[in-house]
């Protein structure tokens, strides 16, 4: 891809950016889902409240240990799709599918064990 | 093996066997590549781009500077493709070589399989770990706030080590958008709502269902591949992408993802686990051979 400027944009931005993308579409969501549980004259700053209060109360701090490799995994990603074609790329991430889906295997389908 | 230590299972003898095959499949496209990629990357580009350094290195193989100006006046730019390959070859060195020979588009195979299989890696665990929060929280918490919760904590350390502490010189002299263009924007979108909706995915389905979305994606990203990029369909890369999906199918045969996916569509109607049941044997019947007859083509072909 020909960057526009001197040289490529950066990963690390494109991540925080991404992030930040994903955070706004999950807060449109919770106020629109928060709001139409509470009474339709409900003010903005109570919802705002509510979801400010089940986002960092009870086990909200366990989702920073994924939330930490989601992002170290984003920029390797970066990484490797600038080292690598899509192709090879896509193929070798495949690597990931066996773990899941042994998990599953054994929680999900107790009957499953005749093939 | 990861999940072998973590979660305590066990490993049967077909499902190594497959494990085994997928990793065949993906030695295999990593093997022809690394010579291709590297041989066209040094010949093609330096060639079609050469720009001749001084008069005095022309003159080297011309035989003199006003050989090089006879040369240039009679033939053309012709001759220098001859001499552009010789050229290249070189192994000089002097400041501001690489903006000379544009190598920025460099590729390092060895630095993207690294980042390609801890990416795996990490990706796995924190898919499995992400689910277990999910399902297994006792509060019923909904699938936005987790996922405000999630971005909200990755938003953190890709701030802060990512932006400030990795690139933050060079962002302070470049500015926070340099090199943005629209196809830039677009990928970055993209990825976002495909990460919103992975972690949909997850929790309104499975993470086998999200794998399986996956393995499409394996297919729709070699045909892009193939039209934008020139990518250049060679039997080993076809074998090869072959491999890892054979050994997704046969290891969803084994684990009966498929089994499972018509369950979700058929269990308001029929408990699941309820083998006899006819309207899953009916969706299983015309949803089987389509799959399985889809793999000899792809086999012949190669």
């Amino acid at each position: 891809m020909a960057p526009p400027g001197d040289h490529r944009y950066f990963a690390s931005t494109a991540v925080f950016l991404n992030e930040i993308i994903k955070l706004a579409i999950c807060l449109t969501f919770a106020v629109y889902e928060t709001s139409r549980s509470l009474a339709p004259q409900t003010p903005a700053t109570t919802i705002f409240e509510q979801i400010y209060r089940s986002v960092f109360s009870g086990d909200g701090w366990k989702l920073a240990i994924p939330g930490i490799l989601y992002a170290l995994e984003n920029t390797l990603q970066y990484v490797a799709l600038s080292n690598l074609d899509a192709v090879h790329f896509q193929i070798l991430y495949q690597l990931k599918v066996r773990r899941p889906a042994h998990r599953d295997r054994s929680c999900c389908f107790p009957d499953a064990n005749t093939p | 093996m990861f999940s072998v230590a973590l979660l305590g299972r066990g490993l049967g003898v077909r499902r190594w066997l497959s494990l085994v095959v997928l990793t065949l499949g993906v030695s295999v496209v990593s093997l022809p590549s690394s010579n291709a990629n590297d041989l066209a990357m040094d010949i093609h580009d330096f060639s079609d781009h050469f720009f001749p350094r001084s008069m005095h290195e022309l003159g080297q193989f011309a035989g003199g500077v006003s050989d090089v100006a006879r040369e240039l006046t009679k033939r053309g730019l012709d001759s220098l493709d001859g001499l552009g390959s010789q050229l290249t070859k070189r192994s000089a060195s002097y400041e501001g070589i690489k903006e000379d020979l544009d190598t920025g588009l460099e590729m390092n195979y060895s630095v993207g399989l690294t980042a390609v299989l801890v990416s795996a890696l990490v990706s796995g665990l924190s898919g499995v770990y992400f689910e277990k929060v999910l399902k297994d929280s006792a509060s019923s918490v909904s699938v936005w706030t987790r996922n405000i919760q999630m971005s909200f904590y990755s938003l953190l350390p890709a701030f802060f080590i990512g932006v400030i502490v990795n690139d933050g010189d060079e962002i302070a002299k470049h500015g926070f958008f340099d090199g943005y263009n629209s196809i830039v924007w677009l990928a970055i979108v993209f990825q976002a709502v495909g990460g919103i909706l992975t972690s949909l995915c997850i929790s309104y389905a499975d993470n086998i269902a999200k794998n399986f979305a996956t393995s499409i994606s394996i297919i729709v990203s070699f045909v892009f591949s193939m039209f934008v990029f020139g990518f250049s369909v060679n039997l080993s890369v076809r074998c090869s992408l072959i491999r890892p999906f054979q050994a997704q199918l046969t290891r969803r045969s084994l684990c009966s993802a498929q089994h499972w996916f018509f369950c979700q569509h058929t269990c308001t109607a029929y408990p699941r686990g309820n083998a006899g049941d006819p309207l899953r044997s009916a969706s299983r019947a015309t949803k089987r051979p389509p799959s399985t007859g889809h793999q000899p083509s792809l086999t012949r072909t190669s």
